[in-house]
């Protein structure tokens, strides 16, 4: 179990954990099993704890059971694999591409990497910049002799007429080394529409390897402080049964709900983040001193959110704005009418409708879809023919 | 003898036999019916090729049902012998042959239809001198919705003599082409850019499909035709209007306007008369 989780593959090697690698026929077979399974247990054992019984924790707990993400394991395995890049510099190519899907935290661990190799960070043009056929590439790019990082390669086009020169000058730039060296890290929606652009794009970018029941198993107790990492315990509401503890991993013994959860979330370590906060609950009696050395950690793990619902009522026009939000990594609010046939307010109307059911959400004036909702929107789109991204 | 010879084929039907066949009747039909609701609402509810699977699967349901109907009642009417069907038969054979001789031709060629699969419920197809969806196949007709929201009812029959042109045959994958007209004077290689440029910042396209732009001279101009695939082949006008307008728009930006075909004299007074 000394085998950290933190490794880079070419995009080509990664397969996300379990069943949603398999067939898409083997894939509809197991939601059946699955449904079938779940009716049965309802009707079978009593869940040891009501979920109304519990409670969600507060944000002090969560602070010392899902502490920020420690990104020193991610940074250096980052180094492995572009240290040979690094060093050999001039001759081999001057671009290194990550990629990632959305929610993946990628960008996070990108810019901790370009901190503390004290890298210069490009900073993306503003909408109207890229609408306007402003060529900010020159006022926005730093030094030409220092490595950059592009964090959201995403924020460097529209998808409209006026929106895709910048982009195709910047790759085209960069690939043949006007721009020294750097690294890009884009969205993997982005790279699915990049592709169609014409311009030279990598065939096999860096991407962090999925995270499988193990690997979140091992990310989830490095969350938790290191002072009650030994003594805390996850047990499932319903079942009792131990999720996670330190004892449990030492004996490589992995949870059912941990492999559903990275199959759920496809091997996606920031949705699965996402989930497990939420799904971390605690009884109603008074926290303990979590500070304390002799704290006992013991905490509930509840079911999963119910999935975001897209009703087959939505108008067509809906599944435009969410797939367009995806290809962007998300749109600043007012940009959306520039780039689809629908009036604003109409659009204004969607969206509305759309953050009620939880799907869409805005974010310092930016639109995006919902974490919680993104596998129900892949799946959606995926439903509906739209081209969808390689994870 | 003839009466005799009917006794022998046709059974004696007392009440339970009627209650039989009108029970049999009622449920074949009221089988048909249910099916030719639920099976297009969900249909209507998917998308891509199970769409189009479900939809074509309807009049294929509503034959083997028919079927079994008439297999159900027939042995409850005639004694089931080789001799008494092939009487039977004949004279079904003859009577519409002679009487209803271009329904019983419809019927024949829906049959065909459901095997052969010119056009499916969902396909978009030129017959007739018309364009619109296959909403419904029906045992004489099908059922076409143009995109004026008529609803045009052709025979089968006419599929004996004119060609079908089926936009889709079954599948997701349609393609539309958006057409521009423009002069002489302008930089070819730049419009082809342009006109890729807008295919492909249209949220309609689909992107697993080519986009191909082609040009063609004439003595008065250039004609471009860009060739793209929807997402969805509903959705194809509002590909065609999103294309046509930005297309437009970025033409005029670039100060590039409209091809003018000259109209001569006798073109003038053609229309004229």
């Amino acid at each position: 179990m000394s085998e950290s989780p933190w490794a880079f593959l070419a995009m080509s090697d990664y397969q996300a954990p379990g069943l949603y690698s398999a067939s898409a026929a083997r894939l509809r077979l197991h939601t059946l099993k699955h449904w079938l399974v779940n009716q049965w247990q309802t009707q079978s054992p009593a869940p040891i704890k009501q979920e109304s019984e519990l409670r969600p924790l507060s944000a002090e707990t969560l602070q010392h059971w899902v502490r920020p993400i420690d990104w020193q394991p991610g940074i250096d395995a980052l180094d492995q694999v572009l240290e040979p890049w690094w060093q050999s510099k001039p001759g081999s190519a001057a671009v290194q591409w990550l990629v990632s899907p959305p929610g993946s935290r990628l960008a996070e661990l990108v810019n901790a990497w370009a901190g503390y190799h004290q890298l210069t960070l490009c900073t993306a043009p503003a909408p109207e910049q890229l609408l306007n056929g402003h060529d900010a590439q020159k006022e926005l790019w730093p030094d030409p002799h220092q490595p950059w990082v592009i964090l959201h390669l995403e924020h460097y086009y529209l998808r409209h007429l006026h929106g895709l020169a910048l982009i195709r000058s910047l790759l085209n730039r960069a690939m043949r080394g006007d721009l020294g060296l750097g690294v890009i890290l884009l969205d993997s929606w982005a790279l699915t529409f990049l592709r169609q652009l014409g311009v030279y794009l990598p065939d096999n970018p860096w991407t962090l390897q999925p995270f499988d029941g193990q690997g979140l198993a091992r990310a989830f107790l490095d969350w938790v402080a290191p002072e009650q990492r030994s003594s805390w315990v996850c047990r499932h509401a319903a079942s009792g049964k131990v999720v996670l503890s330190q004892a449990m991993l030492d004996e490589a013994q992995i949870s059912a709900e941990l492999k559903q959860l990275a199959v759920y979330c496809r091997g996606n370590l920031g949705l699965a983040r996402t989930y497990w906060r939420a799904r971390l609950k605690a009884e109603p009696e008074p926290e303990q001193d979590t500070d304390s050395e002799h704290y006992q950690a013991s905490v509930w793990l509840g079911d999963m959110p119910e999935p975001v619902m897209l009703p087959s009522t939505l108008a067509h026009d809906t599944a435009l704005i969410l797939h367009v939000l995806l290809l962007h990594n998300g749109l600043p609010d007012g940009v959306l009418p520039e780039l689809l046939p629908m009036p604003a307010y109409g659009i204004d109307a969607r969206l509305a409708e759309l953050a009620a059911l939880g799907v869409v959400e805005l974010c310092d004036t930016r639109w995006r879809i919902a974490e919680q909702a993104y596998i129900a929107v892949r799946e959606y789109l995926r439903g509906r023919d739209f081209v969808t991204d390689d994870f | 003898m003839p009466n005799e010879q009917l006794t022998r084929i046709f059974r004696n039907l007392d009440t339970s036999a009627w209650l039989e066949l009108l029970l049999i009747g009622v449920v074949t039909v009221a089988a048909i019916q249910v099916m030719q609701v639920i099976l297009p609402w969900l249909a209507n509810r998917l998308h891509g090729r199970w769409r189009y699977a479900l939809l074509a699967l309807v009049p294929l349901l509503r034959l083997l049902l028919m079927l079994a109907g008439f297999l159900l009642m027939v042995p409850r009417i005639i004694e089931p012998s080789l001799q008494n069907m092939v009487a039977i038969m004949g004279s079904l054979g003859l009577a519409l042959g002679f009487a209803l001789k271009d329904y019983a031709a419809s019927l024949i060629a829906g049959v065909i239809v459901v095997g052969e699969r010119p056009y499916r419920n969902g396909d978009w197809v030129e017959f007739d001198g018309h364009y619109g969806e296959v909403r419904h196949v029906g045992m004489r007709t099908v059922q076409l919705h143009t995109p004026d929201d008529s609803l045009v009812f052709i025979p089968h029959l006419k599929l004996w003599q004119q060609a079908i042109i089926n936009a889709n045959n079954g599948t997701a994958s349609l393609q539309c082409v958006v057409k521009f007209y423009l002069p002489h004077d302008h930089d070819a290689r730049q419009v082809r850019a342009l006109l890729t440029d807008v295919a492909l910042t249209c949220p309609y396209l689909r992107y697993q499909r080519p986009i191909a732009v082609m040009a063609r001279e004439y003595p008065w101009g250039l004609q471009y035709r860009v060739k793209v695939y929807p997402i969805d082949p509903r959705q194809q006008y509002a590909l065609i209007t999103d294309l046509t307008v930005r297309g437009r728009d970025a033409l005029s930006a670039w100060g590039i306007g409209h091809a003018r075909v000259p109209v001569s004299v006798s073109d003038k007074s053609d229309q004229a008369e």
